[in-house]
């Protein structure tokens, strides 16, 4: 068996980096690798110019100072002012005193490639994630206001049914009247009865058209603007031209809100003219106000007036229901949820018989238009 | 929440993903909300990984795996918290002028401005100009957002903001830049012609949100 050959490297041929580095740092030799990369010469140059600054001038001190530096591999990143390296990893020969040899590990070209492909992969699932999730909540959010709108024209089917027979049926009777009349019925008593007919046929003409504007009340539309809510109010106040024995509190500083003004308004509107209509006998102070909370306007109307019996809180919201029948068409607080929940408000009350009401409105402060694309509603 | 910090690091340090899952998991149970959890958990944790491996301490591999899992981490916090809200408004496009490795930063403002009800699109590391622009005059964009993590990228920013500037005459965006090379030094903004910058992605929000409102009410 022969001896083995003595031990030595011609680091010309390299694949990868090899400097001779100086104590202080200079490059005294190069394998011309780095030149290549960097396109610049890099003998007589000082590591701190040759390698990049934020990743890798504190490592190179450390190279510097350690004992056991050439124990360890270290990850360095050259750059000139317009290229930057990829890291590569480098292991420190030490020579004599005087110098020392930086060796790169040459870079497993495939690897390199499969890391940037596992990167770049990576980054896109994690774009498809936020988009599916984007796109989960948007259909999460239309499907809740799909089922919303079922529940809603359920109700309403069975509203317009119900209320709707009670006047056919009493306009069948009067007719039943006219046609077959009971002995002795004079001429007068069968003009009161067509007169009849024709009441039951304009309420129920009202009711119908009442039943239209309520259905279409939910639907947001698309123009919006900046309405100065205190405007508005004073505005409302202004049409609704209260009488003399009522008293409208406006409170002072009201915010500003980014909405469709027309629904808003006829919010506002059908809340006072409520607060109107229920007043006590000796008058009425109304209070009403608007503040900010967090991405809500929140609009509080207050009454001392009759207020509303706990059994009745839950009705009044009802289409064509009213505690007054013959009064109110029962439209003004169905409308108000109506078109508050259309834009994805709440609105809410508090009261007790005899002692007032207060309506708390919670509307968008910018717009929450309908999740399902009008083409396809 | 320091303690949600280092139970973080830690997992993504030893390249635990169920483990990092776990720790953001918690974060949010405990009720911190995901500016919180980007800003003061994900965003320390990584610049400690990135210290980490300056001071020899974590390989390059190591450090991708920690990204590789905080990036997924950080989609699955943000589908927990997500919620639609019907108008998506205003609108960001957002790029990256470095590799896929680093654009955490505008992912995390991406997320964020999400959750303040902005539509935000993403284009991604290493955007070439004549696309970033072409989307630019197709979208509309409010705000963009550019960010370059190496100081040698710099100049990229600078090509795509004259770019930008020069073809969207008709609606010009707010332009902010962001990422390390613009953290070291915050003066660079304004020589690459940007509008802002900011240090981290909840301030990015706060700031653009400003100077989106107070474009929106001068025009």
């Amino acid at each position: 068996m022969s001896a083995a050959p003595p031990l030595h490297v011609d680091l010309a041929r390299w694949p990868g980096i090899v400097l001779g580095v100086a104590p202080d740092g200079d490059v005294v030799a190069s394998n011309g690798r780095l030149e290549e990369r960097l396109a610049r010469p890099v003998v007589g140059r000082n590591m701190t110019e040759l390698l990049d600054a934020d990743s890798s001038h504190a490592k190179w001190a450390r190279i510097a100072r350690d004992d056991d530096a050439t124990t360890r591999t270290w990850e360095l990143v050259f750059a000139s002012d317009d290229r930057l390296l990829d890291p590569g990893a480098f292991s420190l020969i030490r020579g004599d005193a005087t110098s020392a040899w930086l060796v790169e590990h040459p870079p497993v070209a495939r690897l390199t490639e499969m890391a940037a492909t596992v990167d770049a992969v990576n980054a896109e699932l994690a774009g498809a994630q936020r988009r599916v999730v984007i796109e989960q909540a948007r259909l999460a959010r239309a499907l809740a206001e799909v089922e919303r709108s079922n529940r809603a024209l359920d109700e309403f089917a069975h509203v317009v049914s119900h209320d709707l027979k009670a006047p056919v049926r009493a306009i069948r009777e009067y007719a039943g009247l006219l046609l077959d009349p009971p002995a002795g019925s004079t001429d007068d008593e069968r003009i009161e009865d067509i007169r009849r007919i024709q009441e039951l046929s304009v309420r129920m003409r009202r009711m119908i058209d009442d039943a239209l504007a309520y259905a279409r009340a939910g639907q947001p539309g698309d123009r919006v603007e900046t309405v100065d809510v205190g405007e508005l109010l004073r505005e409302v106040v202004e049409f609704l031209a209260p009488p003399p024995d009522v008293t409208i509190q406006l409170s002072p500083a009201m915010p500003s809100i980014i909405t469709e003004r027309i629904p808003f308004e006829q919010v506002i509107r059908n809340l006072i003219a409520n607060a109107i209509s229920y007043r006590r006998a000796d008058g009425a102070r109304i209070d009403v106000s608007a503040r900010e909370d967090g991405a809500m306007c929140e609009l509080t109307v207050a009454d001392n007036g009759q207020g509303i019996a706990p059994d009745d809180q839950s009705r009044i919201w009802r289409l064509f229901h009213t505690s007054r029948p013959g009064e109110g068409s029962g439209l003004g607080l169905a409308m108000v949820k109506r078109i508050v929940e259309g834009h994805q408000g709440t609105v809410t009350v508090r009261s007790a018989r005899g002692e007032g009401s207060t309506f708390v409105v919670r509307w968008p402060r910018t717009p929450a238009p309908h999740p399902v694309p009008r083409s396809a509603a | 929440m320091i303690a949600a910090r280092d139970a973080f690091l830690a997992a993504i340090r030893r390249g635990d993903r169920q483990a990092a899952f776990r720790s953001l998991d918690d974060a949010l149970d405990s009720g911190l909300d995901l500016r919180t959890l980007y800003v003061d958990i994900v965003q320390p944790s990584m610049r400690e990984i990135g210290r980490l491996w300056q001071a020899n301490e974590l390989s390059i591999a190591e450090e991708h795996l920690a990204t590789a899992i905080t990036e997924s981490a950080m989609s699955r916090a943000f589908e927990r918290v997500f919620v639609w809200r019907d108008r998506r408004t205003p609108r960001l496009i957002a790029a990256c002028a470095d590799d896929e490795r680093h654009q955490m930063g505008l992912r995390m403002l991406c997320d964020l401005l999400e959750m303040e009800g902005w539509e935000t699109i993403y284009l991604g590391a290493a955007v070439p100009v004549e696309s970033l622009t072409a989307l630019v005059a197709a979208r509309a964009p409010d705000a963009i957002a550019l960010s370059a993590t190496i100081a040698p990228h710099v100049p990229r920013i600078r090509a795509a903001i004259s770019a930008i500037r020069a073809s969207a005459v008709a609606h010009q965006p707010v332009i902010a830049v962001g990422g390390r090379a613009f953290l070291t030094d915050p003066s660079l903004a304004q020589k690459v012609g940007a509008d802002l910058t900011a240090s981290d992605a909840g301030e990015a929000v706060r700031i653009l949100t400003e100077r989106v409102r107070d474009a929106g009410a001068s025009s």
